[in-house]
């Protein structure tokens, strides 16, 4: 069986992040923090942002300023949305058994 | 904070160092800060070694396998129950120096090229003599020990 890509919950957040807007390190940061409450480090953002870089999910824009804004490739799109239908499965199969719904 | 940065890989600083150095600027230091950032130096690290290759294979292979030598060393002289526990602390910090060294050597062959290396032009070239030094020293002291 082929083993699937997987990644870490902060490299979701950013692809999340990254879905609706093009962003820098900063504003990703920001955006985590505010729907998630979840404070990341620099050192764990970037290095999720190196693993999507090299997976082909996100890429840099070209930028004269020192931030450089990020944007979700289609491969991106596809892996998002490839993981939220299968957390989608995995939340109603658990709301199913825990008789939530 | 701005000096971590010097601490990851040359390539990976080159395309994400001076993101990282503005996001530091714009934030306070803490405590989990400077954890986070030494996870991500060593994650770094870990992401370059398993893409760099020595004859086809790879450095973070090669450097299991020198950690691997330096551990059956240790546990051959840990064998003899002469060895007292200051003898054992010099061979320790000798052997972890002699890794050190070998590892930091590795690196900066494929960093700075052969001749590079084998020269102290290098800040890793001189890294990896002290710690070659320090590896000498230390297991001076624990012959010196042992006898």
């Amino acid at each position: 069986m082929k083993k699937k890509d997987r990644f870490s919950e902060p490299s979701l957040f950013i692809l999340i992040s990254l879905a609706e807007k093009d962003c820098h390190g900063y504003a990703i940061m920001e955006d985590i923090e505010k729907n998630y409450s979840i404070k990341l480090g620099a050192g764990t953002l970037y290095g999720a942002i190196t693993r999507l870089e090299k997976a082909g999910y996100i890429q840099v824009l070209e930028s004269d300023d020192r931030k450089k804004p990020y944007r979700l490739t289609d491969a991106g799109r596809e892996y998002l949305s490839n993981q939220i239908k299968e957390i989608q499965a995995i939340t109603t199969l658990g709301a199913k058994r825990l008789g939530l719904i | 904070m701005k000096w971590f940065v010097y601490l990851y890989p040359k390539s990976w600083r080159q395309r994400y160092g001076d993101e990282i150095i503005d996001l530091l600027e714009q934030q306070d230091w803490t405590f989990f800060m400077t954890i986070d950032l030494l996870r991500g130096i060593i994650d770094a690290w870990k992401i370059e070694l398993n893409e760099r290759e020595v004859f086809g294979i790879r450095m973070s292979n090669l450097l299991w396998l020198v950690g691997l030598i330096n551990i059956l060393i240790i546990l051959q002289y840990r064998s003899l129950q002469e060895v007292i526990l200051m003898e054992q602390v010099a061979l320790i910090i000798a052997m972890v120096s002699f890794f050190l060294a070998v590892s930091i050597f590795i690196v900066n062959l494929f960093k700075a090229g052969f001749r590079n290396a084998l020269s102290i032009k290098t800040k890793l070239s001189k890294m990896a003599v002290g710690f070659m030094g320090l590896y000498g020293l230390t297991f001076i002291v624990f012959l010196v020990l042992a006898n």
